[in-house]
């Protein structure tokens, strides 16, 4: 189980200004004139956000739809959240037919995961912990200078 | 065994390459990747990697590979993953099975879809990474899609 600084930092990361500020790019000034498609979009700023994340942390694609993996791993996640939101994701969702039982059910876990955060701000604020990160400072490793060719010896690159 | 990449990386710029982490996939490298129609009940390359002269493409350990293979729309995805196998093909000499069978060469953990490698892979201008399959259904390349982490290397200096 994380700790509760790690948990605050993956589910602060899933509600903090990165929603909003999506939210308004995407929703707001891009699809306010097509109300079909605010709450899908709405929707996908969540499950964005979650799943990079997540992927962020733990470097897996936990309950992430098949067309939203294939756009992390397509556009990377620095482009993914402009990439899903934008035109081709859309297409690409409704192409592969993503169905409405999984949107249910990535719309609980960014629920859950807002409430989580919600819970954990309050705890920090009530033991009155750091919120930041921790600073611990570890030695740098002792230079080593190694090869290319010395790297691929030592994974069994073929 | 799984090596620091950053070193990696930056072992090979002091030796030359200008060296970017990509998302490889037939889009967005289409001089790299190749996606084949294959036809029901043979065997075919259905996505070949191949870099063009003066580039080489690196594969390292726990590299996200992602495939969607199918037919025309309506018929769905080509599930069989136990016909799917890679090789790499080098110039002279017989293709190099990687391993038998996709679940031999990848890890898969529940709840995602995506595969990883597990043997890292050089794969330089003479050599093809080979996705083979033996599908039940007619692929089309034109309605599958494909994604892998990957390391491209160019443009190397004499230093």
């Amino acid at each position: 189980m994380m700790d509760i600084e790690e948990r605050n930092r993956l589910v602060g990361a899933l509600v903090g200004p990165f929603v909003a500020k999506l939210t308004d790019k995407y929703v707001i000034q891009k699809y306010e004139a097509d109300p079909t498609k605010r709450n899908y979009i709405r929707l996908g700023a969540g499950v964005v956000t979650s799943g990079l994340a997540l992927l962020k942390e733990t470097g897996r694609f936990y309950g992430m739809p098949r067309w939203l993996q294939y756009m992390a791993v397509t556009y990377g996640a620095e482009n993914l959240a402009e990439a899903t939101i934008g035109k081709e994701g859309l297409v690409l969702a409704e192409e592969l037919g993503e169905p409405e039982a999984e949107i249910s059910k990535l719309r609980k876990i960014v629920d859950t995961l807002r409430a989580e955060n919600a819970r954990l701000k309050a705890e920090l604020k009530q033991k009155g912990a750091k919120t930041t990160a921790s600073t611990k400072v570890s030695a740098p490793p002792a230079p080593v200078v190694k090869s290319a060719a010395d790297f691929e010896k030592e994974m069994g690159m073929i | 065994m799984a090596v620091d990449k950053k070193a990696y990386i930056e072992a090979l710029k002091r030796e030359g390459w200008t060296v970017r982490e990509v998302k490889l996939n037939h889009k967005d490298f289409p001089d790299i990747v190749t996606l084949n129609d294959v036809s029901a009940g043979t065997e075919g390359n259905v996505i070949e990697i191949s870099p063009p002269s003066g580039s080489e493409v690196r594969i390292l350990e726990d590299a996200r590979f992602w495939m969607y293979l199918a037919g025309s729309p309506g018929t769905g995805e080509i599930g069989d993953k136990d016909d799917i196998s890679i090789r790499k093909a080098v110039v002279f000499g017989e293709e190099i099975r990687i391993d038998s069978g996709i679940y031999s060469n990848f890890k898969q953990t529940d709840q995602e879809k995506i595969y990883r490698f597990v043997q890292p892979i050089k794969i330089t201008a003479s050599d093809k990474l080979l996705i083979k399959v033996t599908p039940s259904k007619a692929i089309d390349a034109d309605y599958c899609k494909f994604g892998l982490d990957a390391i491209l290397l160019s443009g190397k200096t004499v230093l």
